[in-house]
């Protein structure tokens, strides 16, 4: 499949922002006297810019983006719809937290309610995004056990980084936090070969049952329709070789698992300025690295329609 | 060509061979199937253009990739006894004949993987205008994005 | 609405059945199509430059099927096959794609389409094609302007692809009478699903192409078993042993009227 960098861009900004909406609303749950106004305030700034941005660049990639409204219209059958409507009722605890830090230095009992919904809200509006790919049954890679619990701890994965990043700015000790990382980080790292290991091999629809004329023989592709490439091929047909897709998956595991995990094991020994600047590196890295993660989950996507153009299996 | 027959000549899709006549001959790219008979190659007809006829861009793949039998055929017979030539026509109709050309295959060298012969592009005759970009024909009445935007190519390059 | 009509009993399942035996791969279905749909609510279907790269609705491949004498040559063209069970209609979110009740044709609202191509994601068979130009999602309508249009003669009231296909390889009707001429078609020569386990259930159906007759049925005698490349060796060698001989080449011999002709027209062609 055609990997679309708005895309791209959209699944991990969001994923990142909901992640690290989620964390800051668990840890003003569990430990409210640990959060500041302005830490509070660059947490929400941050993960709000984060799904935003998300959002505004999935409308890039639309025919049509001023009718992008339209989209949240078809939530009783469309993931996409219901990704969108569950985008914005997130936006609902989110503005709610950010309000009431903006208005009190410490809000208390007024941030639990907003807190305790952006939870629920958080994961609903993953979900529903990770379900845009795995409900497809057209695309093997996606509709895979393994897409939707990747999709979550990613986002959990890039948001505590990000958490933790941001907490040691502010000069906050994170122990919890940096052993969250680490152990969010082992299971993403566990899921994401896991999710690699599970779509090797070939599909189960062919050439034969694509065209019905199995009963002859093995099936070829003598002529294609056209000369040219068209939108199918360009946007389904992308393919990328294994070769080059196992380059891509060792920079993805290096870059968002390996460096991100180890500059945590060393901000969490070393503490002051190294730790800070350890936990910076770490979330430029893991960012640098979800790309290419996202980029190949797009990449390594085989559709059934190649079946008509030339493709044995998929 | 018959994929028998292109394996006994050592051939594989895409390699090129010259395609060699009484009269003349032209290097084409191989394309193997399995109906046709062992002892016949085919290609379509008029696939392939010269440079810039058509008013087609001079990088088409009509030009680049495409190319004619045309040139393997001669117009006229071997001559008769007295030297004259009989026009290479069927009798009847007076239509070129194109089905009883025989031809030698040979894969063409490692470096040789172009179609040939090749042509100087045709020049656009004076008059002609230029070939539209966009080929559109359109009921009217709509309200539609080209009126604002009009090369969706060059937008859509920079937004992906 | 993606909603998908709830099926009634006698519903209408308009659709179009493809004859893989008789189709020539002469590609005057796309042309048709490409032609009708160029203006109308679907239109234009822009192409650019010179490459034709558009949106086409319907479009021919040529397959092989099997090695040697025995392989298949198969023209098959692919267009919408106005699936039961369309995933591209559940997934839209905007309710641009639907399926109608009334006679199950699946469209696209161009007007509403936001051109987020996920129905092209969903849809096995790549029925649907986002326009670069107009920034929709564009495909078969079945010509659902031209089957009802009271404006045409009757007989003209049918798909384009199906009014223009020179070797009458495409039928249009309602698949969902068991006694409609496109119903029979598909009972008496098996006509199949495209890719049937994905669950889409579609609509139009596929007849196969018929079994090749074997030497035996061609006239010969019922033991004799020969290929068609057999029979021109021998008639090569035949020739061969005749020029030698000096006797007449197997070409038949006409006597009387046109025979000076004919032997002139042998000789020629026989060089």
């Amino acid at each position: 499949m055609h990997p679309a960098f708005s895309v791209i861009l959209f699944t991990t900004a969001s994923g990142a922002g909901y992640g690290l909406l989620l964390w800051f609303a668990l840890c003003s749950l569990a430990a409210p006297d640990w959060i500041d106004r302005p830490l509070a305030l660059t947490t929400l700034l941050f993960g709000l810019a984060l799904v935003s941005a998300g959002l505004g660049s999935s409308t890039l990639h639309l025919g049509r983006p001023e009718r992008a409204w339209r989209a949240l219209s078809q939530w009783r059958t469309s993931w996409l719809s219901r990704e969108g409507v569950a985008a914005i009722a997130a936006y609902v605890p989110a503005g709610l937290l950010a309000l009431a830090w903006i208005v009190w230095p410490r809000p208390g009992g007024v941030a639990i309610l907003p807190a305790l919904l952006m939870i629920p809200a958080a994961l609903a509006t993953t979900y529903c995004t990770a379900m845009i790919y795995a409900s497809l049954k057209t695309v093997r890679q996606w509709r895979n056990r393994f897409t939707v619990p990747n999709y979550y701890a990613l986002g959990l994965f890039t948001g505590a980084l990000l958490f933790a990043a941001i907490l040691r700015l502010f000069g906050r000790e994170t122990v919890a936090v940096d052993i969250a990382v680490l152990v969010v980080g082992a299971a993403t790292l566990a899921l994401k070969l896991a999710y690699w290991r599970s779509i090797e091999g070939r599909g189960a629809s062919t050439a034969e049952s694509a065209t019905g004329l199995g009963g002859f023989g093995t099936v070829r592709l003598f002529e294609a329709p056209h000369t040219e490439e068209n939108y199918l091929m360009r946007e389904m047909g992308f393919s990328i070789a294994r070769k080059h897709a196992a380059k891509l998956r060792r920079l993805c595991l290096a870059a968002l698992f390996g460096a991100p995990l180890l500059l945590t094991l060393i901000a969490l020994l070393a503490g002051g300025w190294i730790a800070g600047f350890a936990a910076v590196l770490a979330v430029i890295s893991a960012g640098a690295g979800v790309l290419v993660e996202r980029w190949l989950f797009f990449a390594e996507a085989t559709h059934v329609v190649t079946l008509f153009y030339g493709a044995r299996a998929a | 060509m018959n994929r028998a027959t292109a394996e006994k000549h050592g051939l594989v899709d895409g390699d090129f061979v010259w395609v060699t006549s009484h009269h003349s001959r032209i290097k084409v790219p191989v394309r193997t199937m399995e109906g046709v008979n062992p002892n016949t190659v085919w290609t379509w007809n008029a696939i392939g253009k010269r440079k810039g006829a058509w008013n087609l861009p001079k990088d088409a793949p009509e030009g680049e990739q495409g190319f004619l039998l045309n040139h393997t055929i001669s117009e006229l017979l071997p001559p008769e006894k007295d030297g004259y030539r009989y026009s290479n026509s069927d009798p009847v109709t007076g239509q070129a004949a194109w089905y009883d050309l025989r031809v030698r295959i040979e894969k063409a060298a490692e470096t040789e993987q172009a179609c040939d012969p090749s042509f100087p592009p045709l020049e656009r005759p004076p008059g002609m205008p230029d070939r539209p970009d966009v080929l559109r024909f359109e009921a009217g009445g709509r309200k539609q994005p080209w009126d604002r935007r009009p090369d969706p190519r060059a937008g859509r390059r920079a937004a992906s | 609405m993606t909603c998908l009509p709830a099926p009634f009993p006698g519903q209408k399942k308009l659709g179009l059945v493809i004859d893989l035996d008789t189709c020539v791969g002469c590609h005057a279905c796309a042309v048709n199509c490409k032609e009708w749909n160029a203006s109308g609510h679907s239109g234009p279907l822009s192409d650019f430059e010179a490459k034709s790269d558009g949106v086409w609705f319907n479009r021919v491949h040529t397959y092989e099927a099997g090695e040697g004498e025995a392989s298949r040559t198969v023209h098959f063209p692919r267009s919408c096959l106005h699936c039961e069970e369309p995933a591209c209609v559940t997934v839209c979110p905007t309710g641009a794609s639907y399926k109608r009740a009334e006679d199950g044709i699946v469209l696209v609202n161009a007007d509403t389409c936001i051109g987020c191509k996920l129905c092209s994601w969903a849809c096995p068979y790549g029925a649907r094609e986002f326009d670069e130009d107009d920034g929709v999602m564009k495909k078969c309508t079945l010509c659902v302007d031209k089957i009802y249009n009271e404006n045409l003669p009757e007989e003209d009231r049918q798909p384009a692809c199906v009014a223009t296909c020179p070797a009458s390889a495409r039928h249009f009707g309602d698949l969902g009478d068991p006694n409609s001429k496109v119903s029979k078609l598909v009972a008496e020569r098996g006509g199949y699903d495209l890719m049937p386990e994905m669950g889409y259930k579609p609509v139009n159906k596929y007849l196969p192409p018929r079994p090749k007759k074997t030497g035996a049925s061609c006239g010969s005698k019922a033991s004799e078993e020969f290929s068609l490349i057999d029979l021109a060796e021998r008639r090569a060698a035949k020739d061969e042993i005749a020029v030698k001989t000096g006797a007449e080449p197997t070409l038949a011999k006409a006597d009387g009227k046109g025979a000076a002709f004919l032997r002139w027209a042998d000789r020629v062609l026989s060089r």
